[in-house]
């Protein structure tokens, strides 16, 4: 076990997360298990309300009620997240594990400079004099290739498009020289060539400065040119994971298949697409078996039972389906 | 040349000549006009009938805005729209009517284009009742045929929007749409709010009530991928022009201008590393860079562009780009 923990960055064992509301229990994150190397980047793909965001608010610990982590554990460095105090994990929130959110306007303070907003974060975990903090910040907007630093720092956001917003709300995640950033759909805002830089620009971070990535995303395509690894979920669950690339050439769990074929390939000469049948289920509302079951072109009698056990098809690939054993 | 022009014109059905929409801008106590939004910049280009018109590019291109132009719901600054031939700025009371009827709206969020507190019968009846000759009953039966050819059931009708997920409430969208058995229907943006493995469903839907009906789509979206799937033929946009139009299969195969090489970078996400990546972001049409307007972040960017604009050229049969790339 502490072998384990020690080649991880994060080991994240049975995680659950659920909402106790007045129509039930929504099991939002149910049984959720995977792992992050140093330095790695994973990707956490799903449709909306598959669990994917509170995911990563759980490794945050910043679930609020009626939400909360029912069980499991989250070890960071070897050292169990959820047995830590408040007080202990505001130590590491913002400093060792940072996140990106998908909206930068929201986590952007509309009547502060960013350089003060840059500062504020790097001076809540650290005492710097004012030059060393001035200059902290310059390298910081320099990292995220923000064109003449020291007059932007002087910016209000509101004065930067919505590209430039969102690597401030890197730089700012990237303050406290974090080794895990959890970056959550944090291209779904912005245009489509934009996109494209953002990618680039966190490929490169990566590469500069090591940190681990776990970039949550609905976007297969986008996932295909930045991870090492893909976890995919559905309903609460993660139902496939292993090596991008390959997952992505020979998808194992038929959810994961439909989604890689209901999207358009370029030059494809056929007009239709492959399309999975009706919706997600009710998080309220769980099927008693494979939750995918409803949807699956190739259920059998068992998948409606009991949930489908997880499969190892090689040394790093494993998904959760009757069909794969 | 003449004959030519009048076969072609048979099959039209949605004409813009050199249509140019400008949004004033307004400062100061007596509201003075300080400037223009070029929203749309003299674009030209024509909808044949029962093919889908492909319109691409990133927000500030002026896509919605021209689809406003069609709708009627902003008036054109100079040019002009031809719908069957005649002009439809204007048109007379009973002519604009039938003129609405025949062009139906499919918008981006379904939550926000159907009333709340109205049962899926009403919102679907709503088009319909404005025709003073159809009785009740013969409304009741449309909206319960659209919802089928949309891909809903009949007892859907008498439910409320909230009471659907958000794929069904495009197709209620849709069926509503269909009502006035339109000859042209607008999508914007129609499956980006929809969850990934619904869009597929969504699409093949489309398809196939555009080989059954025979309508005609403008089809208006910033993913390249989507386009191209769906559209007989595409015209890209850049800050309020056209800057590459042509077959779709011909522009995937043969991509010219140096945006659309960039926006199929992004909508395929090549993974290979000669793939182009743009420095910089979409420029303001308030205030637009001087000469091709893409000159700022074009890779390929020569001292000309920063002067002279080009103009949308043929650079082969059907297929026409505005770079200074091609003489």
């Amino acid at each position: 076990m502490s072998e384990l923990a020690n080649s991880h960055l994060l080991q994240v064992i049975d995680l659950k997360t659920h909402f106790f509301v007045s129509r039930g229990t929504l099991k939002a994150v149910d049984g959720v298990s995977f792992y992050l190397n140093k330095g790695e980047v994973l990707g956490i793909v799903g449709e909306s309300a598959c669990g994917k965001s509170v995911t990563g608010l759980s490794l945050m610990r910043l679930i609020e009620p009626p939400g909360k982590i029912v069980g499991g554990q989250i070890l960071f460095n070897g050292e169990d997240l959820l047995k830590l105090g408040e007080k202990d994990m505001l130590k590491i929130r913002g400093r060792q594990i940072t996140m990106i959110q998908q909206n930068p306007d929201t986590s952007l303070n509309p009547v502060f400079r960013i350089g003060n907003q840059i500062a504020e974060a790097i001076t809540t975990h650290r005492k710097l004099s004012k030059e060393a903090l001035n200059e902290k910040v310059i390298e910081l907007l320099r990292l995220v290739r923000i064109p003449s630093p020291e007059v932007r720092a002087l910016d209000y956001p509101h004065q930067m498009s919505g590209g430039m917003r969102q690597r401030i709300a890197g730089a700012i995640a990237l303050a406290c020289d974090a080794n895990l950033l959890i970056a959550d759909e944090p291209t779904t805002n912005l245009d489509v060539t934009t996109q494209a830089q953002y990618i680039k620009l966190l490929e490169q971070i990566q590469s500069e400065t090591g940190v681990g990535i776990i970039f949550i995303t609905h976007d297969f395509g986008i996932v295909s040119t930045l991870t090492d690894r893909v976890a995919v979920m559905y309903a609460g669950r993660i139902v496939e994971t292993g090596p991008t690339k390959d997952l992505m050439e020979k998808p194992a769990h038929p959810y994961t298949r439909a989604l890689l074929d209901s999207v358009p390939k370029p030059g494809s000469s056929s007009t239709r697409l492959h399309s999975i049948q009706g919706g997600p289920p009710n998080p309220n509302k769980m099927p008693p078996g494979c939750r995918f079951a409803p949807r699956c072109e190739k259920v059998k009698p068992e998948c409606l039972k009991e949930y489908p056990p997880e499969v190892k098809i090689n040394n790093n690939r494993s998904a959760s389906c009757y069909y794969v054993g | 040349m003449s004959d030519n022009t009048k076969t072609k014109n048979d099959n039209v059905l949605l004409e813009f000549i050199d249509v140019k929409k400008y949004f004033p801008i307004r400062q100061g106590v007596f509201a003075k006009t300080k400037g223009y939004i070029k929203a749309v910049d003299g674009i030209s280009y024509d909808i044949r009938k029962g093919e889908t018109f492909g319109l691409v590019g990133e927000s500030g291109c002026g896509k919605s805005t021209t689809s406003k132009l069609v709708l009627l719901i902003e008036p054109i600054t100079s040019g002009k729209i031809l719908f069957d031939g005649k002009d439809i700025s204007n048109l007379s009371q009973s002519e604009r009517q039938a003129y609405r009827e025949s062009v139906q709206p499919v918008f981006q969020d379904p939550t926000g284009s159907l009333d709340p507190r109205c049962r899926v019968s009403t919102i679907i009846a709503e088009p319909l009742q404005v025709r003073k000759n159809m009785t009740k009953e013969q409304i009741h039966a449309r909206v319960l045929e659209v919802l089928e050819m949309a891909g809903l059931r009949s007892d859907h009708a008498e439910l409320f929007p909230h009471q659907f997920s958000g794929g069904q409430r495009q197709r209620i969208a849709m069926a509503r749409a269909l009502s006035t058995e339109p000859k042209l229907i607008i999508l914007d943006e129609p499956i980006s709010s929809l969850d990934v493995s619904i869009r597929a469903n969504m699409m093949n839907q489309l398809l196939d009530l555009q080989a059954k009906l025979g309508i005609s789509y403008m089809l208006i979206a910033h993913d390249l991928a989507v386009i191209l799937h769906m559209s007989t033929r595409v015209a890209v946009m850049y800050v309020g022009k056209i800057v590459e139009t042509g077959d779709s299969k011909e522009l995937y195969e043969h991509t010219a201008h140096p945006y659309t090489k960039a926006l199929f970078a992004a909508a395929f996400h090549s993974a290979n590393e000669g793939a182009l990546i743009l420095p910089g972001e979409v420029a303001s049409p308030y205030n637009p860079p001087s000469g091709c307007h893409f000159h700022p972040r074009c890779p390929n960017a020569m001292p000309k562009c920063k002067e002279i604009e080009p103009l949308l050229k043929e650079i082969s049969p059907g297929h026409k780009a505005a770079c200074h790339l091609f003489k």
